[in-house]
């Protein structure tokens, strides 16, 4: 079992500032957007009831002794969460050779992790998993081989490929500052008038994307954003939301709430398993683990009230 | 036959055909009304159709008003 540490700065000569300094990443957008709704307390799976009608369908002339007309049909989208985990060993006698050995415990029986290393250990890790699922959530594909660590459920970019109710804008192109505010309109043209105006119907895309979104407004002629500026999130009044981790040349528009009026939901056994757990691998042993167990998967409310726009859509280990 | 649809086929490896409707609109995975399928290699050894007289859609009519191009703007001074 490789062991989880691997310290390059074994020096151990003069001082150390007392804790680390840690690498910027990005976080959960979609989350901290208020872009979903999160169904946790799923042991097995959950269906989200969905209700419909065609409005005309139910008015006819009067009549002293009505006949029935019109019909309701109830349908369900299905949550149904899959396991992943995570799971690392390390051997805390490491930072022997390390600046923090001065934290390490007294006795070789009890040696733990020094406090320092432990609490940035607990929150970079769980720094990272918020950056995978930041990732899965869009861009898994249960269509994607072992060892990906995108196959565990279809995120919503594939799930939105998958149904043939979705709204497809056709002959999507590779994305430029000259091209994206028509590529954006021919998007907005097809959201169903129902949710045209709804404000919740937001644009999800790549960073480059938004980018390129913010730069167009810079390049505009008259009313542009100047050079100073970043540019303004909203296209025709419907926000512009960047995602850390999207693939480029690909937007989605979609109603995303933090509530279950949204039209993007994730389901979760519990919110509180995002929590590791850090411990002695065995009594006999000198080795401690941290571990995570989740169960995780999306889903779409309506389908036809999501907007697909894509030239890669299946594009899974997307690079930093 | 575009020239954008053989620079996004020619620098996305993934794309392995490309689905046409009847109106010659793509997409790059199946779908109602996509019905002809055609492979990459095809898409990018295909000849460019001429789409200098096609009539401008709503979409690039926009896109000309709000981004035009240096030779479209014209500078006058005043007198």
């Amino acid at each position: 079992m490789a062991d989880g540490f691997i310290i390059s700065d074994t020096t151990y000569a003069g001082e150390a500032a007392s804790q680390f300094i840690v690498k910027a990443i990005t976080g959960a957008d979609t989350i901290k957007g208020g872009n979903a709704y999160i169904k946790d307390g799923i042991k097995k799976k959950f269906t989200i009831p969905r209700w419909d009608a065609d409005y005309q369908d139910f008015i006819q002339d009067r009549q002293a002794t009505p006949q029935s007309k019109g019909t309701m049909t109830v349908t369900g989208q299905v949550l149904d969460p899959a396991d992943y985990m995570i799971y690392t060993e390390f051997n805390p006698r490491d930072y022997e050779d390390h600046w923090f050995a001065t934290q390490l415990n007294d006795t070789l029986i009890d040696r733990a992790l020094p406090y320092s290393v432990e609490s940035v250990v607990v929150q970079e890790v769980l720094k990272r998993h918020t950056k995978y699922f930041n990732q899965a959530i869009w861009n898994s594909n249960s269509a994607n081989a072992s060892p990906s660590i995108f196959r565990y459920y279809d995120g919503w970019l594939q799930k939105a490929q998958n149904s043939g109710e979705t709204i497809v804008v056709s002959s999507p192109i590779t994305l430029t500052a000259g091209n994206i505010q028509g590529e954006f309109l021919r998007g907005y043209q097809v959201i169903p008038p129902a949710l045209r105006y709804d404000p919740d119907m937001k644009f999800y895309c790549s960073y480059n994307t938004y980018d390129l979104y913010a730069q167009s407004q810079i390049n505009q002629t008259y009313k542009g954003v100047d050079t100073t500026l970043d540019g303004i999130p909203l296209f025709k009044g419907r926000k512009v939301e960047k995602i850390a981790d999207f693939p480029d040349n690909v937007y989605m528009i979609a109603k995303g709430r933090p509530d279950m009026a949204s039209n993007l939901w994730i389901g979760l056994n519990s919110i509180a398993d995002e929590g590791l757990q850090l411990q002695r691998l065995q009594a006999n042993s000198e080795l401690f683990f941290i571990k995570m167990l989740m169960k995780a998967d999306v889903q779409i409310g309506w389908n036809g009230e999501t907007v697909l726009y894509g030239t890669a859509l299946n594009t899974t280990d997307v690079p930093d | 036959m575009t020239n954008e649809l053989k620079q996004v086929v020619a620098t996305t490896p993934e794309i392995s055909h490309v689905y046409f409707n009847a109106e010659g609109e793509w997409l790059f995975f199946p779908r109602k009304g996509f019905t002809k399928k055609i492979s990459r290699d095809d898409v990018l050894n295909a000849k460019v159709a001429d789409t200098n007289d096609a009539p401008k859609t709503e979409a690039q009519e926009f896109e000309d008003k709000v981004n035009p191009k240096p030779g479209k703007v014209k500078i006058t001074k005043d007198k």
